[in-house]
């Protein structure tokens, strides 16, 4: 297509009577995920092809290996269950994080996945444990269990088990998870072109085709980059991508170790942190050191020990930040390829949902992909800005200062634009004024994550809700005891997760 | 964590009565203890109110469900009934017709909107209209009313619904309310709103008979005029005329006749619009135009001749400038109703915008030196809310085809901001509605309206294109002929009233 025909086909806005060809370029989890929830959705629609190229993107590793309860739907949603992600691959269950030390200030808690909070004292719940002075982690039955080592499924219909308010995840490991997902591609009709780009033709910030080195030269109505963090296709339309910071990661492994515990366990703090996965037989532990120019080498100095340890999987570098537009004319870029937050929470994952749903609600009818294009930056942007909020308030330490407006951003390592920074700080100011949860549109993370990430940062209002007055104490402690306690009973009674896991796969190899 | 005593709010003062006045009132003094907190209400029975409303939307059952108000002694004492959605006529062409429900329209399936696979059906020749298949279409159609079901399986469970009712008796309703919870009306005339010299806050309202109601906060309930927080604090108003040039409008009141209906009825007319909202005893009907394509004359001949029964009164004549305060909440100030700001009521949100303020404020409720996040705060969400439904207004002018007046020809041609510019080009596109989790109006509504007001999208989601049409028309047609047969099974609405309240209409 020359540069007139393209013009041409901008200026035409009728739905397109032929299947709209689409190629997704790129070996990563964000491809495989992009060609099964695409080729289930629309294959009456589209011709989906997918260039291969010989390795993996290592930057999956910036996935920290979880994922949140929202997973099993886009499982469901690839046609994929959860016993053949168990069977097939060494994830494990996962009720959340659970941060160590983490921050320099000793933060402990689990930020367990939970079901939105009830409450029966016409306040929210969080206003009424703050009234009481109490722990919220003894009420969230997910970070009591992952504790303790425990894991059982939630169940389904008994609203009176305690249990039955808990949501979880999966950890997974990033190379077995790909290999998974793509022996899923072969058994679908989906074209497959095992090469590498060699290049890609623009005109007028639209590709016209891709060159690839077995010499096939591929032309396509959309073309989607998942190539991670090198952004191949993206690169090549001239988008800018604002760079908050950069990073060292190593994934490193611990084969044989059987401890299972149903969550990933984060300590450290933005600048050095580490993650500890437990698999299916074995643990992996990411390890992150953010650097600024001062401080590269010996970042790289550590990355280097972990490149040369037998134990490591993967090392890589990569800049943390966001493409200021993921749709540029006729290419879309997903998840890493797009954005890259610190894998320190599960907000990688998240966004590769998002970015997917995004894309299959406004997958283009036409080569005038204009509308679709606006709307979908327009939330691509939004997205990555509320999740990067939440990774933000991880390490936002300045409810423990004093003179807090003097020493506004010492504690944010990374570069934060203003109109972020005034999110950010409109949503501590209103909880720590007095509990008031704020919310922006549609966030990747909700109230309740929100919620018990302020428990876990200690970051407590200076006063507390009116409302709470007029509440009758003597029943809400009764009731809160109640419900501690029942948790407490409950928990040690539950399955190690190990053993949980372990009878789960015979069960599975049994029925099938 | 607790404030101390010393910074605590002791006393408020509303001042103005009317829905706004006493909706705030009977709200506050339904969560603040009299001991704790005095409620002062300010009201001259020589000023009459504007009456806001009379037609609401479902947000209101919440509101009298927070202060623990029956439902049928309401309906009783504010000659209520029963609103299932608006009739729209002659907004999109001259001679079209469509309705907005509450609710849904039919279900959706397979995470994709209902609507998506009405257009899919359509394409292919289904002639039947969206509205076919909402259940509070369907029983609007035949007059017929029921309160919505808990079991999601009952075809009941989608029925949304609000009120008409006479806002006066409303007003005196929850002045009855407020009273006996402790809020103390003072009669008279506002003459001086007087500042502290170092704060700027207001200090003190002085009557004409020279009393002063002292307060820590006041709300400013004073209408069109906000006396507190436009002329005394000087808050500017954003003026939206260029959006929404209706300016004015009459009302009268009429016999009622006929089958009770279950919803309103708005009629565009050559420089605006008319409504007829049915109350148990009586019509409220109301003629809203611009002054710039049309005199009062004009205006008052076409509300005459738009009567369905013969008027019980002259009509009243209304001026407005539609838009909304720099701020909402100023000082020890907050301005609450038409105090604040104004939108026709094309979509009956008036009464929703006065409880969305004071619920807002109650959720924020100030210590006795408000903090400037909290202040902000507020007016962050009032704004967003005003704003998105301005928004959904604009669009029943700018969706039209009419040429047929100089007023239309104006609409048809006007600059809409661009979040609505946005939200309509891409509903053309493949009926993909906008997505915004705060916002008022659900997808159902955009789509209500974009149809009816003939905004056609070039084509159906992509997504369903693989899947059968038999398969889709099947379970529409199954959809429609069950919703059908609900309604049948349905009480007619003044059955219903009559049963529930005791009534006869």
């Amino acid at each position: 297509m020359n540069k007139n025909e393209v013009h041409e086909a901008n200026s035409v806005n009728s739905p397109n009577s032929k299947k709209l060809d689409i190629v997704i370029y790129g070996h990563s989890i964000a491809a495989f995920i992009s060609a099964l929830t695409i080729h289930n959705a629309l294959a009456d629609h589209v011709t989906l092809s997918l260039i291969l190229p010989a390795d993996q993107a290592h930057s999956d590793i910036l996935y920290g290996g979880t994922s949140p309860p929202d997973a099993y739907n886009l499982h469901l949603a690839m046609d994929i269950s959860e016993p053949e992600l168990f069977q097939e691959t060494n994830s494990s269950f996962s009720f959340g994080t659970h941060y160590q030390n983490w921050n320099g200030e000793k933060f402990d808690w689990v930020q367990a996945f939970s079901l939105p909070f009830t409450s029966q004292y016409g306040m929210d719940f969080h206003q009424v444990l703050l009234k009481h002075k109490q722990n919220l982690q003894a009420y969230l039955v997910g970070a009591q269990s992952a504790l303790h080592d425990k894991f059982a499924h939630p169940p389904q219909n008994q609203p009176a088990s305690p249990l039955s308010r808990a949501e979880y995840g999966y950890n997974f490991d990033y190379q077995n998870y790909a290999l998974f997902l793509l022996s899923k591609i072969k058994q679908r009709k989906i074209r497959l072109i095992q090469s590498d780009l060699l290049e890609a033709k623009v005109v007028d910030e639209h590709i016209t085709s891709l060159r690839l080195n077995d010499g096939s030269c591929i032309e396509a109505d959309l073309f989607i980059d998942c190539s991670g963090t090198d952004a191949r296709l993206m690169s090549t339309l001239g988008v800018k991508k604002r760079v908050h910071s950069k990073i060292n990661l190593s994934l490193l492994t611990n084969e044989n170790d059987t401890q299972m515990k149903p969550c990933n366990i984060v300590s450290g703090h933005v600048n050095a942190w580490q993650s500890t996965l437990y698999l299916q037989n074995s643990s992996q532990v990411l390890k992150a050191a953010s650097f600024v120019d001062s401080a590269e080498n010996s970042a790289k100095e550590t990355s280097a020990e972990n490149k040369n340890s037998a134990n490591t999987i993967a090392s890589i570098s990569a800049d943390i930040g966001a493409q200021e537009q993921a749709w540029v004319g006729n290419c879309v870029a997903i998840s890493l390829s797009a954005a890259v937050l610190e894998p320190f929470s599960n907000a990688p994952f998240r966004l590769l949902k998002l970015d997917i749903e995004r894309l299959l609600e406004l997958i283009p009818i036409s080569n005038n992909m204009r509308i679709e294009q606006k709307e979908y930056n327009r939330r691509y942007r939004l997205d990555v800005q509320h999740a990067r909020l939440f990774n933000l308030a991880l390490t936002d330490t300045r409810h423990f200062l004093q003179h807090e407006h003097s020493t506004k951003n010492q504690f944010l390592a990374s570069d934060v634009d203003s109109d972020t920074q005034a999110l950010l700080d409109r949503k501590l100011a209103q909880y720590l004024h007095r509990g008031l949860m704020v919310s922006y549109d549609y966030e990747p993370f909700n109230t309740e994550d929100w919620i018990i990430l302020h428990f876990g940062m200690r970051r407590f209002p200076r006063r507390l809700d009116s409302l709470c007055d007029n509440i009758d104490n003597s029943d809400v402690k009764q009731h809160l005891l109640h419900t501690k306690n029942a948790i407490a009973a409950m928990v040690p009674k539950m399955p190690p997760c190990s053993l949980y896991t372990q009878k789960f796969l015979n069960y599975l190899k049994r029925q099938s | 964590m607790n404030q101390s005593s010393t910074n605590r709010i002791r006393k408020i003062v509303i001042a103005g009565g009317g829905t706004a006045g006493w909706m705030s009132a009977a709200a506050l003094s339904s969560m603040l203890r009299p001991d704790d907190v005095q409620i002062v209400l300010v009201e001259s029975e020589e000023i009459g109110t504007v009456g806001v409303g009379e037609a609401t939307i479902p947000d209101i059952i919440s509101f009298n469900r927070m202060l623990g108000i029956d439902e049928a002694e309401f309906l009783k004492a504010t000659n209520a009934t029963f609103k299932l959605g608006i009739e729209f006529s002659d907004w999109g062409k001259l001679g079209d017709k469509y309705f907005h429900p509450f609710g849904n329209h039919g279900a959706d399936m397979n995470g994709i909107d209902f609507h998506q696979y009405w257009l899919h059906t359509r394409q292919a020749g289904n002639t039947n209209s969206l509205e076919e298949y909402s259940m509070c279409a369907v029983a609007a159609k035949s007059m017929k009313f029921a309160l919505p079901n808990d079991n999601p399986r009952s075809l009941l469970s989608q029925i949304g619904y609000a009120y008409h009712f006479d806002a006066t008796a409303y007003a005196l309703f929850l002045r009855n309310y407020a009273q006996k919870r402790g809020v103390i009306r003072i009669e008279g005339r506002i003459d001086q709103v007087l500042l502290n010299e170092q704060t700027e806050n207001i200090s003190a309202l002085v009557m004409q008979n020279n009393e002063r109601v002292e307060g820590d906060f006041f709300l400013d309930c004073t209408g069109f005029k906000s006396k507190l927080l436009g002329e005394t604090l000087g808050v500017p108003f954003h003026d939206w005329s260029k959006w929404l040039p209706c300016n004015s409008a009459q009302a009268v009141p009429s016999e009622r006749r006929g089958k009770l209906l279950p919803y309103t009825k708005s009629m565009a007319k050559t420089a605006g619009w008319q409504w007829r909202i049915p109350t148990q005893h009586r019509t409220g009907n109301g003629h809203i135009y611009s002054t710039d394509f049309m005199d009062d004359q004009q205006a008052t001949d076409i509300l005459m001749q738009g009567l369905d029964a013969p008027a019980l009164s002259d009509p009243r004549t209304l001026r407005f400038t539609t838009g909304c305060r720099d701020k909402f909440w100023h000082k020890n100030c907050l301005a609450i109703g038409l105090a604040s700001g104004f939108l026709e009521p094309l979509e009956s949100t008036s009464i929703f915008l006065i409880q969305q303020g004071i619920s807002r404020f109650i959720s924020l409720y100030p210590s006795l030196t408000p903090a400037p996040k909290v202040v902000e705060e507020y007016n962050r969400l009032m704004t967003r809310e005003f704003h998105q439904v301005r928004d959904f207004i604009i669009l029943h002018y700018k969706a039209t085809q009419r040429t047929d007046s100089e007023f239309w020809r104006y609409c048809k041609n006007m600059l809409i901001p661009d979040s609505l510019q946005h939200k309509m080009e891409l509903f053309q596109c493949a009926g993909r509605v906008f997505r915004d989790d705060h916002e008022l109006f659900s997808t159902s509504s955009w789509v209500a309206v974009m149809l009816g007001q003939n905004i056609y999208p070039e084509t159906a989601d992509p997504m369903l294109l693989g899947v059968p049409i038999q398969n889709i028309e099947q379970s529409l047609q199954s959809m429609q002929r069950a919703m059908q047969q609900t309604s049948l099974q349905m009480p007619t609405h003044a059955e219903f009233i009559k049963n529930y309240a005791g009534s006869s209409v």
